[in-house]
């Protein structure tokens, strides 16, 4: 077999997202607002695993500071449009990445021609001021693309999703072992009756699967106890005894799996909780000609629950690795992947009938694509994010924040320098920029200029607060005041290429539509080596 | 804290040079100093300055085994104790946990292995290879049976070979000397 | 922590600078916000505007590895301003590290993985002196580690990493001024860990070498008797097909022939027994162990690494102490904490004590007095030359019993001289214990 030379190239990553999410990621359509080195980074980390395209939107010219921290552009860069030079850089990297550029002021841009940016599938800002990311936040919420917002100074960094909504089937849970050892169906248990535990010689007796052990055990504790199941852990522990008895030597590693899955086999298997919230959402009750493939096919995993599935999930039918002879675990494996099947089965009908009701053909959802929800059913994920508005203006967490901020250790106090930041930006056109801290031994001079920096940027913290209700001025916030001023709006390679990390991560999660997003800001503290996620 | 960093110019105090002894050979050497090896076992090594590579012979006294010399080969690694030893017979014996390419069959050689186990954990194990044979998880799928249906003609076959003698066939090494 | 106080050396700035700066004015203008500046976090020791000197003059950085972490780590350091960098790497380019290796090609492909870095990074970011060994970390002595302020590891193997850890670790040999920091960084997936180990006084790699992820292994009989999934499989095609039917042809798992050969064993195994599941791709996975590897991840950890390099040497902000793990595929979270060291670790466990003992002394009568001194407590002490690995005594195994039993009468100083060192191992101590010896 020749492997091709993709599939060679992505080997390392398509081990963790297949060629499906390499497909999605294929198609996907980034655009990058300033090709600041943070920008960069984030580009340089979707453009290596094969990003469909990437547009980088930058009016500006490329300064010496730019070359000094970042990679993507050299001293003979310097001069041109940053765009432009970036994009030549990046699109080295892998020429199955197609790269454009807009040699534009992003802020005119979205001032003047905000429905250029639809034709992305997501948007990522650098160094964006608040009032143009408002706007643009509204035209992207309103048309479902998803923004991240992504902020670098000195030691820190953050960055926002924002989207009205992220539904995520294959959430790569590491253990999804759905095994119905307290309401075996009816193959499974036909199954365990073939067994006759005494007939057998000591080594096929060594290799009945631990399944069939806890089955029919349990089987027999259901006769003696009028049908239930041990509860209580006592129960539980004379179940063990149960099944101890019908070991014959300590060497029965099988009977020592039993034994280690007691507790789970006495447990219920339910819809679990989240996946009832999510068939209460409604979205799950009115499907219509716009509603998504996840809902379509929630709803008539929800429906397939209320009848045929009496109760549970499709079976996902997959059996871990147990002790047991080959010839057993296979036929163990069909009789669970055949269940599986009729359930998907089930579903698809139900799909169908639904797709029939709103005037889609059949074929809108794929049979793959069916298979794949009803084997990841226990662990679909919906995130609702909240929109900017609601963060800046309508409803800020003001009770949060609060709370947070009275934590010197939370990283909650970037978030408030970040904001009040951007308000003296709005009025200065410039971010802090001195030197503003000194030793307390009275051997350097502090300049009324510093002192001034200082003192600007604490009364838009001092404001922010006020807006925010919050009273008690928490005494660590005065030294990350400092620390901002020093830092003076610079963006440090570390930082950058870190934050660019974190940020195409979420952006290879949302595109993909695999694994499971942050919701919806982290902070990252480059000082102390930390970060945090907060719903703001 | 440390505070600014400079390298050191002058590093004639450093002329007496430890020899390069790895974690790994500190732990064997450390394994081996504390072994209580019963009068069963012997323990050799074909190079005295290779800790982690030699040779062990286990001659059982009671058992199906009793009265033969087997022989393994250790091969320790430089990842050693996070990877388990790689131990071997080197003779072909008849033996349900043991191959006729000499690999053994014994939880802790693998899939049990943990760093807190130490040599004399593995040769406890080997030693109760020899003395509870496990027909229940066989490697030597023809010695097991054996075992399992009929422990006279078992014991009687694995007499012929030690003595180096065909079972079923297949030639056995001598391993009474 | 121990306070260490290392000599300041400040040279002169170079002429260098002032070229670096006419072609590329306000180049650092980034870094020298913060090294010119005094921050309430930083050291009190920190001296604002000296830090530009030292990163670009005085300061030598060692990078092992140049993969998917090297490579970032080579990118970092030079927009940081490091200037003078080596880096170590044995391998060579593959297709397969293209999706994060980025200072690679496809056109280097075959090459040596450190010579095409160190090109690549000198091309780009001019000023940046990059020197490379193409080869082991193993080939390198002592005094080349000692040549380097900050050593910087992006390695996936774990006994590349215990070497230099233990080199690090014995290096140190008493004197602070020996102490060469270690920051390691390592990713799996989503997930990976950045950490400064400073040797001798923070925990080391040796001290968490059970955190590590256990690699999958299969029973030998499952594997040859009762095969249940597709890795049985293709580990019986490995490890017991391979040695019977390729027995004179050494595996080598890069060679695709050798893994067509086992995938088409593999395969017809699993077909004799009704399983599913056998790919090429999947006995690649596992006969190489292959771990999962992103340009993200990569990307957070190795600047991750830098940061705390930049940090560590300019002083211009705290350094992690000592342990930052990251996983991202569900949310994102960083654990930062300070891992412990611990007491029976093989490398930075060892206690070392200095006893004084007669010129006369025999082995015999040495081992009874460490036997009976209350303060050590051993019960039976095997010893050897911590310097030339020489067997002194040895209680166990009786083949180096009876070998060294003829030392016990000699005179312990015909065996250790003046000021050399002892190892002894013994049940009652966690690992072992190093004795410098000197005669009265």
């Amino acid at each position: 077999m020749i492997i091709d030379k993709k599939t060679q190239k992505y080997d390392r990553q398509l081990r963790l997202w297949q060629a499906s999410g390499q497909t999605a990621l294929e198609t996907a359509k980034v655009c990058l607002i300033n090709g600041t080195a943070t920008g960069c980074e984030i580009l340089k980390d979707l453009v290596l695993p094969g990003i469909g395209s990437f547009t980088v939107v930058d009016g500006k010219i490329v300064e010496g500071s730019d070359v000094g921290n970042t990679f993507f552009l050299v001293s003979d860069s310097i001069g041109t449009n940053r765009a432009q030079a970036v994009t030549e850089f990046l699109q080295e990297l892998n020429e199955d990445a197609k790269g454009f550029h807009f040699s534009e002021d992003p802020v005119a841009l979205i001032e003047n021609q905000p429905e250029y940016f639809l034709q992305f599938s997501i948007v990522i800002t650098t160094d964006l001021p608040e009032k143009p990311l408002l706007k643009l936040a509204d035209t992207l919420w309103n048309a479902k693309i998803p923004l991240v917002i992504v902020r670098t100074i000195g030691f820190i960094g953050y960055f926002r999703i924002v989207l009205p909504e992220h539904t995520v089937v294959e959430t790569h849970p590491e253990n999804v072992i759905d095994l119905r050892l307290d309401v075996p169906f009816p193959a499974l248990e036909q199954y365990v009756n073939t067994f006759n535990f005494e007939t057998l010689d000591s080594m096929d007796h060594a290799h009945v699967p631990y399944v069939v052990i806890l089955l029919k055990y349990l089987k027999q504790w259901k006769q003696d106890h009028d049908g239930k199941l041990p509860s209580t852990s006592a129960e539980r522990n004379e179940f063990k005894q149960l099944v101890q008895s019908g070991r014959r030597n300590v060497d029965e590693e099988n009977f020592d799996e039993a034994l280690a899955s007691v507790w789970k086999a006495c447990a219920a298997t339910k819809v679990p909780h989240h996946v009832e919230e999510i068939f209460k959402n409604s979205s799950c009750d009115s499907i219509t000609i716009e509603s998504s493939n996840f809902w379509i096919i929630a709803r008539a995993v929800r429906d397939f629950v209320s009848n045929e599935g009496l109760g549970l999930l499709p079976l996902a039918g997959n059996v871990p690795d147990m002790k047991a002879d080959t010839s057993n675990y296979v036929a163990m494996q069909n009789i669970y992947r055949q269940k599986a099947k009729e359930d998907i089965s089930a579903v698809r009908t139900r799909v169908h009938d639904i797709l029939n009701s709103i005037g889609r053909p059949a074929e809108f959802i794929s049979d793959d694509e069916i298979d794949s929800f009803c084997k990841h059913a226990s662990f679909i994920q919906v995130i609702r994010y909240r929109s900017l508005q609601e963060e800046y203006i309508t409803e800020p967490k003001k009770l949060d924040i609060g709370r947070w901020l009275q934590d010197p250790q939370a990283n909650i106090v970037h978030y408030v320098l970040i904001r009040a930041m951007d308000r003296f930006y709005e009025s200065h056109n410039r971010y802090p920029d001195a030197a503003t801290y000194f030793l307390e031994d009275d051997t350097e001079e502090v300049s009324e200029e510093a002192k001034n920096e200082f003192n600007t940027l604490k009364t838009y913290v001092d404001n922010l607060l006020r807006e925010w209700e919050i009273t008690n001025y928490p005494e660590h916030l005065d030294n990350h005041i400092h620390e901002i001023c020093r830092a003076g709006s610079s963006e440090l390679a570390n930082i950058a290429s870190l934050l660019g990390g974190m940020v195409s991560q979420e952006v290879i999660k949302l595109v993909t539509k695999q694994y499971i997003p942050m919701n919806n800001t982290v902070i990252f503290d480059g000082v102390r080596s930390t970060s945090s996620s907060y719903i703001l | 804290m440390i505070k600014i960093w400079s390298i050191k110019k002058d590093n004639s105090a450093a002329e007496k040079k430890k020899p390069k002894v790895s974690a790994a050979q500190i732990r064997v050497q450390k394994d081996l100093t504390e072994l209580a090896l019963p009068d069963t076992m012997h323990m050799s090594f074909p190079d005295e300055s290779d800790l982690l590579n030699f040779n062990l012979s286990i001659t059982p006294d009671e058992g199906f085994y009793r009265g033969g010399v087997f022989r393994f080969t250790f091969n320790i690694n430089n990842n050693y104790p996070h990877d388990p030893p790689k131990v071997r017979c080197s003779q072909k014996i008849y033996h349900p946990n043991i191959d006729l390419e000499g690999n053994v069959c014994l939880n802790i050689l693998r899939e049990d292995w943990k760093p807190v186990l130490n040599l004399n954990s593995v040769l406890v194990g080997l030693q109760y290879l020899f003395l509870e044979p496990n027909a229940d998880d066989p490697l030597n799928k023809d010695a097991a049976e054996d075992l399992r249906t009929n422990r006279k003609n078992f014991e009687y076959n694995v007499k012929q070979s030690m003595r180096g003698k065909d079972v079923k066939g297949v030639p056995f090494d001598n391993v009474l000397m | 922590m121990a306070e260490i106080q290392m000599q300041t050396d400040v040279p002169t700035p170079q002429d260098g600078l002032e070229q670096t700066n006419k072609k590329c004015p306000d180049r650092w203008s980034h870094l020298y916000k913060i090294l010119d500046r005094r921050g309430p976090f930083a050291d009190p020791s920190f001296t604002p505007g000296h830090g530009e000197e030292i990163l670009l003059n005085t300061c030598k950085v060692l990078v092992i590895g140049a993969g998917g972490l090297g490579c970032e780590i080579l990118k970092n350091l030079a927009l940081s301003g490091f200037k003078n960098i080596e880096v170590i790497d044995m391998d060579t380019i593959d297709l397969s590290n293209l999706n994060r290796q980025f200072l690679f090609r496809p056109s280097d492909v075959g090459k040596p993985k450190a010579k095409v870095a160190a090109e690549f990074i000198m091309k780009r970011a001019t000023d940046v002196k990059v020197t490379y060994y193409h080869g082991k970390i193993q080939d390198k002595d002592d005094d080349y580690y000692l040549g380097y302020q900050l050593i910087i590891c992006g390695l996936d193997s774990v006994d590349a990493r215990r070497w230099i850890n233990a080199t690090l670790v014995n290096l140190v040999d008493g004197e602070p001024e020996r102490i060469r920091v270690l920051v390691d960084g390592g990713t799996e997936g989503f997930k990976g860990q950045a950490r400064v180990i400073i040797p001798t006084i923070t925990s080391c790699y040796e001290c968490s070498l059970d955190m590590l992820s256990k690699q999958r292994t299969f029973p030998i009989c499952t594997i040859a008797n009762t095969p249940r999934l597709p890795e049985h499989c293709i580990e019986w095609a490995s490890v017991i097909q391979w040695p019977k039917e390729r027995s004179d042809i050494k595996m080598d798992t890069d060679e695709p022939t050798h893994i067509q050969w086992l995938y088409e064993t593999a395969l017809k195994r699993a077909k004799e027994f009704n399983i599913t599941g056998v790919t090429y791709s999947l006995t690649q996975g596992v006969v190489k162990n292959i771990i999962p590897a992103i340009a993200s991840t990569n990307a957070i950890i190795a600047a991750s690494c830098c940061n705390e390099a930049f940090k560590l040497i300019t002083n211009a902000q705290p350094y992690l102490n000592n342990y930052m793990m990251y996983t991202g595929n569900e949310g994102l979270y960083t654990y930062t904490f300070e891992h412990q060291k611990k007491p029976d670790c093989p490398v930075c466990g060892n206690e070392r004590v200095s006893m004084e003992v007669s010129k006369e002394i025999t082995v015999e009568d040495f081992i009874e007095y460490l036997q009976e001194k209350q303060d050590i407590q051993l019960k039976k002490p095997s010893l050897s030359h911590a310097n030339t690995n020489e067997k002194i005594y040895w209680q166990s195994p009786p083949f180096f019993e009876q070998k060294t039993r003829p030392n016990l009468e000699k005179k312990l100083i015909e065996m250790v001289k003046q000021d050399d060192e002892i190892t002894v191992t013994d049940t009652t101590l966690p690992i072992s214990l190093q004795i410098v010896i000197s005669y009265i």
